[in-house]
């Protein structure tokens, strides 16, 4: 069963000092969602919405478990040495007085979970989670937005299920906004968050031109047709130990005579970070 | 402060927004957390003064400058993003934790000019030998080799380091 610890003080739930400590089950969750009065906190109730809604959560693969406070994630950590495998962790607790960077570099260090730091004060607070422990965990952790589907096709919660949606293998729908995006894994992408990638290298608007145009599918065909516009080449060096976007007399003369891909071709043969990282670089070692 | 001269400008430009050079990316490739600008010394921002250096610098082996097209992401430690404005040169580790970024958590090269135009942009080590080696990786910003400005970019950019460090050389003499 893959766990999700929510941390959040604006649960439907009267705070008072037994909830310090506290921890409530899915179950509880789902009670809340029914019945519960979300007037603060509309971004997490559709957050977890969408993740009661889905096949996962419906089929017992995802529990879900709350806390109201950092520290009762810690309280929780120490009795049980249950760890959770995704952590979504708010930043703001206005009822009690909470060390909040303090308690999420103990969540850190205590955990291997993937953490995302979800909180309205995202854009206030992205500069201040700098210094070691941050550098050596970087893997692991991310900010969100709550709400934010400004920057990206994909909104803060459409990136954190497309996450928990890529640790199972199976073929999922997910959302992008209004839109329902069925993934099947392909020879071109491994998993729903490599869609990411293509957003990067391609802009959002041409990608969602592009889906449209294929019914929000995401299969060989789409990601064939998603390319076929594409003239870039690339560029294996004769050693077959680099991959470049250009072709010049001097990359020959450093690399060896070159051998051409499509774009395509390149990224059924090398996968898409590494096309991501040669576009980046001009050059990544394959 | 490390403003280029007219004649600087006039060799490192025109001037560009994110991605201008790029064959297949546009601003709208830029994702979460890479549009939003350091400002301050304390988030690991420097403007170059003549021949310094920032604080807490991690500087290269001979060694290790052997393996950094082989080997970048273990050296990408010692790693420093730059860009040349119309009047400063910005350096900023690449360590540098940025949470929002939708992946790679680390700083890029918009972190350092927003959505904003810069002239020229690159990765540099600084090298316990004394020496600054610099390149033109940046999908951003970076000049291009199959560019017909490319050479004189190329050389526009060690000038204008020229002016403000001793000993700069180009990593690799014939880099792509």
């Amino acid at each position: 069963m893959y766990k999700i610890a929510i941390i959040d003080d604006k649960f439907p739930y009267d705070i008072n000092k037994d909830a310090v400590n506290k921890f409530f089950p899915s179950t509880k969750i789902e009670e809340w969602l029914a019945n519960g009065d979300w007037s603060e906190e509309g971004d997490l109730k559709k957050l977890l919405d969408r993740i009661v809604a889905s096949d996962l959560y419906n089929h017992k693969e995802i529990e879900l478990i709350c806390f109201l406070f950092p520290s009762a994630l810690l309280n929780y950590l120490s009795e049980t040495k249950e760890y959770p495998q995704l952590i979504i962790f708010d930043w703001e607790y206005q009822t009690q007085n909470q060390d909040t960077k303090k308690h999420l570099i103990e969540i850190i260090n205590q955990t291997t979970s993937h953490i995302f730091i979800y909180t309205a004060q995202a854009n206030s607070i992205w500069t201040f989670l700098v210094g070691e422990v941050f550098e050596k965990n970087l893997s692991r952790l991310q900010l969100l937005l709550k709400g934010d589907n400004k920057v990206s096709l994909f909104s803060s919660e459409d990136q954190i299920l497309q996450f928990i949606i890529s640790q199972f293998k199976e073929a999922y729908e997910f959302k992008m906004g209004e839109h329902s995006i069925r993934f099947e894994e392909n020879k071109f992408l491994k998993s729903p968050s490599d869609i990411l990638l293509l957003e990067t290298m391609l802009g959002k608007n041409f990608l969602l031109d592009k889906l449209k145009k294929a019914n929000f599918e995401i299969s060989d065909n789409t990601i064939e047709n998603i390319f076929s516009d594409v003239k870039l080449k690339f560029y294996l060096s004769k050693d077959k130990k680099y991959l470049l976007e250009t072709k010049t007399v001097n990359s020959e003369k450093k690399y060896g005579a070159l051998e051409e891909f499509s774009f395509l071709n390149a990224l059924s043969k090398f996968g898409v970070k590494k096309i991501d990282k040669t576009l980046e670089r001009g050059i990544a070692q394959v | 402060m490390a403003a280029p001269t007219a004649q600087q400008i006039q060799n490192l430009g025109p001037a560009t927004m994110p991605f201008g050079r790029s064959k297949t990316k546009t601003i709208d490739s830029l994702q979460r957390g890479a549009e939003d600008i350091l400002y301050t010394i304390e988030n690991g921002v420097y403007d170059a003064t003549n021949n310094d250096e920032p604080n807490d610098i991690e500087k290269i082996t001979v060694e290790e400058l052997e393996f950094v097209q082989e080997k970048p992401n273990e050296i990408v430690v010692k790693k420093y993003l730059w860009v040349i404005r119309q009047n400063d040169l910005r350096i900023i580790p690449e360590r540098t934790p940025n949470l929002k970024r939708t992946r790679k958590q680390i700083v890029c090269h918009t972190n350092l000019t927003g959505e904003s135009e810069a002239l020229q942009g690159g990765e540099l080590y600084f090298c316990v030998n004394g020496n600054l080696y610099i390149n033109n990786s940046s999908d951003r910003f970076g000049c291009r080799e199959d560019d017909a400005l490319y050479a004189t970019h190329r050389e526009a950019v060690l000038v204008y380091f020229r002016s403000i460090y001793q000993n700069v050389f180009y990593l690799y003499d014939n880099e792509v």
